[in-house]
């Protein structure tokens, strides 16, 4: 259970309040309901930078990252493709400083052309990073261009190409300040040793004069039809290992059949014990890693199985091998009352751990308000149990075909 | 909107708040140290031994036994074993640093009885199937062979060899026939010396007070005497290398590690080496952060620290950048490591570093779970319970002068070695 309460500035901010005397801490989260989801198609990766520019300071705030530090604090933030997220933890009796701070850069951020070309090197710098250093680093890119044709879905909020990074102009940041950084398409939870009567009066002070400049976003986007047969690209990676990644579209995080999508991931290949792991790591040596997981999210989910061939295997023993086990166990040759036992277990374990953090309550409390179901939040373990056995084959068989998989392939990159 | 242009008055930390754990023994003599209990409905066992990958006879020896102590014993296979846990919705995470091995069981309170039951019956005697080794090696070797494709790799590996020697304790690197020659008569033997139960310390967290106590005492059994920390003979420094290079035909960006030995430091050096790095790269207001990312744009991240080593800590500085900007980012390292020596902070830098390490040391101990990791770290090191608020005295007596003499006594660039690896230019 997550104590809160939640109310509107008359701008149209929603604020959630969350007391936890245990905590030494104040911490603020703040949800802006935009993501990579929001950009145009060549203009990718303007979200996530966007993210960066958060912290150049603003009207009456020099450095944000100082004045934070100057309080003892320390900060964060990420972008996916749906929103962008942002939290400040404070000593408790420094509050205050993390209302100025938030509400300034939501009240005027100054965006000038030195931190957006800083900004731009330094986004440039992460792409390359995470996506040209890492094996598998444009995993993302591939799965999702693969899955989707003009759906703002197909690309990650890292960006879909570099060029489009380095070619933001202030104009395009600006517009985007304008149109998705306002009170009424946020969400602030205020968490931690603090009243809610203080959190009002602090709200009220620092963010009930920021005027809404734009529309709360309508979320609403092209969508592709769902791929009806097997979709294919392979590419090189700097990784020795090839590989086989396969990737089906799913329910969206409020529809139980997330769930039991998660639930026959994590029991098809989430563990050393899994299916996919004993039958093709332990016991017929064709991968050295395998595993299945569900991203669940908003509009949509994502099925993921793959596995990294051993060497002298083949691509498409390997895509046979990670099928027949799919499968099997579509058609319920694995699973039993008691696999749905553990892995109930399994989920409300970890939703247990993921609680004790102050920061991830805050973050949920302001996830749930952004899907506009704000109270669900007390209900996780509930939708958990109501899963059975029947229901996760048959939601696992309404929504992975075999045959309609969308598959990668990966090389190892030979040198030149 | 004048109000704006104020900003609140921002209090400094100066104290720590936190009930810090008990210690009990118990029944069986094993030492129990227990954090103040929150109501969460899950808790975390941490069970400690005070031996890792320093202490190896061979490399990967350490990480290898610890990582299948539960890979199974004389009744169940591994599969069965991990099934117990899963069950009960509890986990038996395993890790092993430099110095100590860790086991962390996760587990709902209403489980607790029942998931640290199945860990001391089946994790007591385990026999490391041959099965079980030989599918570690594969995935442990392809997943070495994918770590040795990215820069930051070989720039770490290649510094700490010019350091301490590829044989040393510290050299924590392994090679795929280190993991190919693992036997598992080495491991029991390894086992049997080092990583029994009852030679662990038990930290426990979360929602845990007297009853679970009572609980885990039924449980437990004997304890053995606890080992002191394994002693180390002092490697030999290798002859001393300022530059490495290191090209990678497919990287896309170079990979910079500077590192230094540094000797046992005493607790006030110890505390001066932590709040000298915190200006150097220890933090996001740091001169190696502010500079080469937030004015030059040069990097998306570049950071400095103290990692313990057997005889000591390593000093060393990370980051990755493009090619082109590879040289000028050495160059820029060196001199903001000069700077803290001719230009050492003052005034608002000062201040503002103060302010920042104590509240987040403060914030440190906040959360459940916050407490064991820090006790550990204090009983490897042989430190008093105190360390924690002596070092919030240090941060805000520390002296100008102080630091300047610290850093150019430990700081000096010309006494680190700089490894560049990846798309050189």
């Amino acid at each position: 259970m997550i104590s809160f309460s939640r109310f509107v500035l008359p701008n149209g901010l929603r604020v959630i309040h969350h007391y936890d005397p245990d905590s030494s801490v104040v911490v603020l989260n703040t949800l802006f309901n935009v993501g990579a989801r929001d950009e145009s198609s060549d203009k990718t990766g303007f979200a996530h930078l966007f993210e960066h520019l958060m912290f150049g300071g603003s009207k009456n705030v020099l450095s944000y990252d100082k004045a934070v530090e100057n309080a003892g604090g320390s900060n964060n933030a990420f972008t996916n493709n749906e929103y962008t997220n942002y939290y400040i933890s404070v000593p408790a009796e420094n509050a205050e400083t993390a209302f100025w701070l938030e509400s300034d850069r939501m009240f005027q951020l100054n965006i000038n052309p030195q931190t957006l070309e800083v900004q731009r090197g330094v986004v440039v710098e992460e792409f390359k990073q995470r996506c040209h250093n890492a094996p598998f680093g444009l995993l993302w890119h591939h799965l999702r261009g693969l899955l989707y044709r003009k759906s703002p879905y197909r690309w990650p909020a890292i960006g879909e190409d570099l060029s489009h990074i380095e070619n933001a102009m202030l104009e395009d940041v600006s517009a985007f300040y304008k149109k998705y950084y306002h009170p009424a398409n946020a969400i602030l939870c205020v968490a931690g040793q603090i009243s809610e009567e203080e959190t009002r009066t602090l709200c009220e002070k620092w963010y009930a004069d920021i005027a809404p400049t734009g529309e709360v976003n309508n979320n609403l986007y092209i969508s592709d039809p769902l791929p009806k047969t097997r979709r294919f690209m392979e590419t090189e990676d700097p990784s020795p290992n090839p590989a086989v990644f396969m990737v089906w579209r799913g329910p969206a995080f409020q529809d139980p059949e997330s769930v039991a999508l998660e639930f026959f991931a994590d029991l098809l290949g989430g563990s050393e014990i899994s299916p996919i792991y004993t039958l093709w790591v332990k016991e017929n040596l064709v991968f050295n890693d395998a595993a299945a997981f569900y991203v669940r999210s908003h509009n949509e989910g994502l099925f993921v199985l793959y596995g990294v061939l051993n060497e002298g295997e083949t691509h498409a023993h390997g895509e046979k091998c990670l099928l027949e086990t799919l499968s099997d166990a579509i058609a319920g040759k694995f699973f039993t009352e008691r696999h749905m036992e553990r892995v109930k277990n399994k989920a409300t374990s970890a939703l247990l751990f993921e609680k004790a953090s102050l920061i991830n309550r805050a973050q949920k409390l302001c996830y749930f308000e952004n899907i506009g179901e704000i109270n669900r939040v007390q209900d996780e373990d509930a939708v958990y149990r109501n899963v059975s056995l029947q229901v996760m084959l048959k939601t696992a068989a309404g929504n992975i075909n075999p045959d309609a998989a969308a598959v990668l392939y990966y090389h190892p990159k030979q040198s030149s | 909107m004048t109000f704006r242009l104020t900003a609140p008055e921002a209090k400094t930390i100066k104290t720590l708040s936190f009930v810090p754990p008990k210690e009990y023994t118990m029944s069986g003599g094993w030492s129990l140290f227990t954090s103040p209990k929150r109501d969460l409905g899950v808790i975390k066992l941490l069970f400690c031994w005070p031996c890792g990958t320093a202490h190896k006879a061979a490399p990967t020896l350490a990480r290898a036994t610890q990582t299948l102590r539960l890979s199974g014993n004389k009744n169940l296979s591994a599969e069965e074993i991990q099934e117990g846990f899963e069950y009960w919705g509890a986990a038996a995470n395993l890790d092993v640093g430099l110095l100590s091995s860790t086991l962390v069981l996760q587990t709902q309170k209403q489980h607790l009885e029942q998931s640290l039951k199945w860990l001391m019956e089946q994790g007591a005697e385990p026999v490391f199937p041959e099965k079980e080794l030989s599918v570690f090696k594969q995935v442990e070797t392809a997943s070495l062979l994918r770590r040795m494709q990215t820069p930051r790799y070989w720039s770490s590996r290649l510094c700490f060899e010019a350091l301490y020697g590829k044989d040393s304790a510290d050299t924590r690197f392994e090679n795929p026939e280190d993991i190919e020659n693992l036997r598992v008569a080495e491991l029991k033997n390894w086992f049997e010396k080092h990583l029994r139960f009852p030679a662990a310390r038990l930290f426990a967290s979360g929602d845990f007070g007297d009853e679970e106590r009572a609980v885990v005492e039924s449980l437990l059994g004997t304890a053995a005497p606890l080992q002191q920390p394994a002693s180390f003979s002092q490697t030999q420094n290798p002859e001393f290398k300022s530059n490495i290079r290191h090209g990678m035909e497919h990287a896309q960006q170079v990979s910079l590690y500077m590192g230094k030995r540094l000797p046992r430091l005493t607790i006030q050096e110890m505390q001066t080496a932590s709040f000298v790095n915190m200006f150097l790269g220890g933090f996001f207001g740091s001169r190696l952060m502010q500079d080469l990312r937030e004015t030059r744009g040069l990097t998306y991240g570049i950071g400095s620290g103290l990692t313990p080593s057997a005889h000591g800590f390593t000093w060393y500085i990370n980051g990755e950048m493009n090619s082109q900007n590879a040289e000028k980012a050495a160059v820029a390292t060196r001199e903001i490591m000069l700077g803290l020596t001719s230009s050492p902070p003052v005034g608002e830098e000062l201040e503002k570093a103060r302010r920042y390490v104590s509240g987040q040391l403060r914030a440190g101990f906040d959360g459940p779970f916050s407490l064991p990791a820090k006790w550990q770290f204090l009983l490897q090191n042989n430190l008093p319970e105190s360390y924690y608020a002596t070092y919030m005295d240090r941060i805000w007596s520390i002296t100008t002068d102080e630091i300047s003499v610290f850093a150019d006594n430990y700081l000096r660039p010309d006494s680190f070695t700089l490894a560049l690896a990846g798309k050189l230019s």
